[in-house]
């Protein structure tokens, strides 16, 4: 019944997902090194806001300079909570979401519906009012310093591990079923030629909105994760650096593919890491990498390796 | 199969970088942690280089128990989260003794219950909010591996005070500062230290941390008179403000807190504008202890810029303090080097190093002081202690 | 209150805007003729006071050839940004915007990790002061502020009235058109974007002595830019003009009545309100 092949319809060989599955849940228990862990659960969290960056910036075409505004916004949200209610870490990571994809609303209302660099713009200050609002507002933000002492989920580093890829999977799987529905070719199409949509009977402006606030909705949502996890939440992750390092995630991975964001998180993150021998020259080395990429090679990663699969 | 093999490789390389076994090496491994790219890298290169001077001069003197300093940076970036996850890399995967440095409360903070869960000595030598050494306060023994070398907030309010009430005698005056919490502790610390005092507050400003435009504020100075105007503006704005305020005529006496203004290789490009500024710094090239002068010396041959006497003084100390508190207590079993650190009197290039039961560098006099200058003609007056004074005040005489 | 303060508020504010406009009109040009959301123009300012610290300070050239020399560096490297960079990419708007923030941040870091290890600043040229009526000025400030509205009019009349300033517009009216009746479209718009990217390099040489000069120095002029662009209208010099002078008297006049810590997140504020009632601005034409 299916003409293509499951390697074609998936989009990538269902083989290496399921290994590069397996070995994240083996690795805890094969070392002892906690700092790989850790590197895996951040590598995670920049997987979830890679991805719901691209499925609004790539595949329907808005390009959304502002998402750590909303990554922020979850992680904020949490330790507001946190301090004020003391709920379940679990109930509060939802309503951090839910707070990023309200304020998402707002701004897709106003904006969305008019043309495309408006959006860009109202991101970006967006994103600088929140970021300005957390550093100056320090009787309500805490300021610079942030807000300490925020509950986590688990003290035990494998739960936090476990948690993060399970919550990695599950978005991903979202965003994968989005994408190959119906919903994702309408993004594609608003995307394409937004007049030719609507003339075929399309609401573009509600399937840019619906868009934009899943995308904000799962960055506040794996914001408010981040926001347990370590414990503080400072301006930093509202500011300009989370998006930059997003973009360049989603582009060296591939854009406008779920993998492909996957993959550049993965290879960013390690060698944010991991390279710091490299320290003084790592902000360069990424923002040429990623220039050379944008401009040579805009496919990405993902379509030089998997060249079958992807256009 | 191209695929499948691509993707262990790259987990593979993964694995070998982590699971590298350290050997026991006769090095004492530091975790240098500072913001060394990212906008406030300014200061961050100050921190690290001023660590590093101060290690080599260890080692080429033989080491610390025999043994050689080393260091291995990090680059917060200024970031928390960048702060945590270094240090938890340096202690988990580098398995670094001891951990030094870090740039802004916030990092600080992070960091230390990073340090406090591990139980690893942290030199805080650049981080002036109060909450640091509050931690030590509030919990003795989960914190009591939290050193700070580096001034309070409240150190910093202090050292203006003899500029306001012993040189100009003010009555009066305003307050503009960037708009950080950090600002907003030392405000408060101002205004309890000046209300018994009977000295009166006209006035606040904050202005956010990149502006350039002061022509609003300075208006409103000058319609209010003070007596005398406190400046909190340590980053790149500050030299904005002195420029405007200069042009503006304002013509009050006015101190900056330690920051870009006692640096005196910004100050010489300022030139003119930069006349009747005064400032407050936490070490100066006067002999303040023997060590000082030859500190400035070796620095500004070394890197090729005068030592600002904060970031880069406690830094040094802060190393210098760490690797004598080590010593005395002649092993690396960090409660003997808690113990030894606690009872700490050393003269470093800032003065005298006490620690308080807060483990916080002891301010005052015989301890750590600062001194008051002013800019006259591109030259740093000294005009307060009297110890190393070499002028008086002199007002604006412009009309 | 006294009137006279009224009055410093309001000519200071002038003067401020002034000094925006430059950077602004540059920033509105390019959107308008290119359409491209130029995120390095920040870059290009941040670059030129490197560069107007260079020749001033170390290489100690007179001023006025310093200032024509920072434009003329800032408007070649323009042109090679524009021809690598900008023309490969400004199809599709995640590419140029992509390519130009990754661009704005490649620089910072260059210029920090080869000359950010200090701070630095640049005596001003232009010394003393002029009062009027017990308002004092600075004069580089208003030599700057005057210079900037002259040359922008300048510019204004030339694209009004030039022969390349017809082919400008032309070819920010229809490029298409533009194209068949013979006009070099892509030598339009590299000089165009050169132009732009000068104009912020003029800022810089004016400017940079104002205030102090370090790597990140760019992104609060971009964000002010975006500001005052949207303000004006998106692609009208006229409309931009009108609103930097606008901002400048806002911004300082909630400073002297509100302290100016609420100003950058209010100016975006603002700018969020004039999109939803009037995207097109005060003046714009809603080209896209």
């Amino acid at each position: 019944m299916n003409v293509l092949t499951i390697k074609e319809k998936w989009g990538m060989s269902p083989l290496i997902l399921l290994c590069s599955l397996l070995l994240l849940i083996v690795v805890p228990f094969i070392t002892r090194d906690n700092f790989l862990l850790h590197v895996i659960i951040l590598a995670n969290v920049y997987v979830v806001l890679s991805a719901a960056w691209d499925i609004c910036s790539g595949y329907l075409g808005e390009v959304n300079l502002g998402h750590a505004a909303f990554f922020g916004l979850g992680a904020y949200t949490v330790a507001y909570f946190d301090q004020w209610f003391e709920l379940s870490p679990w109930i509060s990571t939802l309503i951090g979401g839910g707070v990023a994809c309200v304020f998402s609303l707002f701004i897709g209302f106003t904006s969305l519906t008019l043309k495309r660099d408006y959006f860009v713009i109202v991101t970006i200050a967006f994103a600088q009012i929140l970021w300005s609002i957390a550093s100056t507002w320090s009787s309500v933000t805490g300021g610079e310093e942030g807000i300490r002492h925020i509950s986590n989920f688990s003290s035990k580093v494998i739960f936090n591990y476990f948690f993060a890829l399970g919550l990695m999977v599950v978005c991903i799987a979202i965003l994968y079923a989005i994408v190959k529905s119906r919903l994702g070719r309408i993004l594609l199409a608003i995307h394409e030629d937004e007049y030719a949509s609507k003339a075929a009977g399309l609401n573009s402006s509600f399937y840019k909105i619906l868009t934009f606030g899943i995308s904000s909705f799962l960055a506040g949502l794996i914001g408010g994760f981040y926001a347990h996890y370590l414990g503080i939440v400072t301006p930093e992750s509202l500011s300009l650096g989370v998006t930059f390092n997003v973009m360049a995630m989603t582009f060296v991975g591939g854009s406008t593919t779920i993998f492909g964001p996957i993959i550049g998180a993965y290879i960013i993150t390690f060698l944010a890491q991991y390279l710091y021998f490299f320290m003084d020259y790592r902000l360069i080395t990424q923002s040429l990498a990623l220039l050379l990429i944008v401009v040579f090679f805009p496919g990405g990663l993902i379509r030089l390796i998997f060249k079958s699969a992807y256009r | 199969m191209k695929k499948f093999l691509l993707v262990g490789i790259c987990f593979g390389l993964v694995f070998m970088t982590t699971s590298l076994i350290w050997a026991q090496s006769k090095e004492l491994k530091i975790g240098l942690l500072a913001p060394l790219t990212g906008p406030i890298s300014e200061g961050g290169q100050r921190i690290a280089n001023s660590i590093k001077m101060a290690a080599e001069e260890i080692n080429a003197k033989g080491g610390v128990l025999g043994m050689q300093i080393k260091l291995i940076e990090w680059d917060t970036m200024g970031e928390p989260e960048r702060g945590v996850t270094g240090a938890k890399k340096l202690i988990e995967s580098d398995q670094v003794w001891g951990l030094i440095g870090v740039y802004r409360s916030g990092v600080a903070l992070a960091v230390a219950e990073v340090a406090a869960a591990n139980k690893k000595l942290f030199m805080v030598t650049d981080a002036a909010s109060p909450a640091v050494t509050g931690l030590v306060k509030k919990d003795y023994d989960k914190y009591k591996y939290i050193f700070r070398t580096a001034a309070m907030a409240t150190h910093f309010t202090i050292s203006v005070n003899p500029f306001v009430t012993d040189i100009i005698k003010a009555k009066t005056y305003f307050f503009i500062a960037e708009n950080t919490k950090m600002s907003r502790d030392i405000f408060e610390a101002t205004k309890q230290t000046f209300d018994p005092m009977g000295i009166k507050c006209l006035g606040e400003a904050y202005v956010d941390v990149a502006a350039s435009e002061f022509m609003g504020e300075l208006a409103r100075i000058k319609s209010l008179k003070p007596d005398v105007v406190i400046v909190h503006i340590p980053g790149a704005g500050g030299v904005a403000f002195q420029k405007q305020y200069y042009d503006a005529k304002v013509k009050i006496p006015h101190i900056a807190h330690t920051g870009v203004m006692n640096m005196p290789n910004v100050v010489r490009e300022i030139g003119e504008k930069s006349n009747y500024a005064s400032f407050a710094a936490f070490c100066w090239d006067v002999p303040i202890t023997e060590k000082t002068i030859p500190f400035y010396k070796n620095f500004t041959k070394k890197f090729g810029y005068e030592p600002e006497g904060y970031s880069d003084v406690r830094s040094y100390d802060g190393m210098v303090v760490l690797g004598d508190g080590i010593k005395r207590a002649g092993s690396l079993d960090v409660e003997n080097v808690i113990k030894a650190l606690e009872k700490t009197d050393l003269k470093g290039v800032a003065g005298r190093y006490v620690f308080d039961e807060t483990h916080q560098a002891k301010w005052g006099e015989g301890y750590l002081l600062n001194i008051i200058g002013e800019w006259v003609n591109g030259k740093g007056l000294v005009l307060w202690p009297k110890a190393y004074a070499t002028g008086t005040y002199k007002h604006d005489p412009r009309k | 209150m006294e009137p006279l303060q009224i009055i410093e508020i309001f000519i200071s504010g002038i003067v401020v805007g002034g000094l925006y406009s430059f950077t602004a009109v540059g920033m509105t040009l390019i959107l308008g003729v290119m359409r491209v959301i130029n995120l390095a123009h920040g870059s290009f300012y941040m670059v030129g006071c490197f560069a107007t610290y260079f020749i001033l300070v170390q290489a100690k050239l007179n001023p006025i050839l310093g200032l024509f020399l920072t434009i003329l560096i800032v408007f070649i490297l323009a042109l090679f940004v524009e021809k690598l960079i900008v023309r490969n990419t400004k199809t599709d708007l995640m590419r140029v915007s992509v390519a130009t923030f990754s661009l704005a941040m490649l620089s910072e870091e260059a210029i920090r990790i080869k000359w950010g290890k200090v701070y630095r600043t640049i005596p001003t040229f232009i010394p003393g002061t002029t009062s009027y009526y017990g308002i004092t000025f600075d004069n580089q400030r208003l030599v700057a502020s005057i210079t900037a509205v002259l040359v922008i009019t300048g510019l204004v009349l030339y694209i009004k009235k030039g022969r390349f300033g017809r082919a400008i517009r032309m070819v920010q009216q229809d490029t298409e058109m533009a194209s068949l009746l013979g006009i070099n479209v892509d030598v339009v718009n590299i000089m165009v974007f050169g132009i732009g990217a000068a104009l912020a390099g003029a800022a810089a040489g004016l400017l940079a002595p104002l205030y102090m000069i370090y790597p990140s120095m760019g992104w609060p002029p971009l964000l002010k830019c975006f500001a005052i662009v949207i303000l004006g209208g998106m692609g009208s010099v006229g409309g931009t003009i009108f609103a930097s002078f606008i901002f400048g008297v806002v911004e300082v006049g909630t400073a002297f009545f509100y302290g100016s810590q609420w100003a950058y997140a209010a100016v975006f504020l603002i700018m969020i309100i004039i999109l939803l009632i009037r995207p097109k601005g005060i003046l714009g034409k809603d080209i896209f």
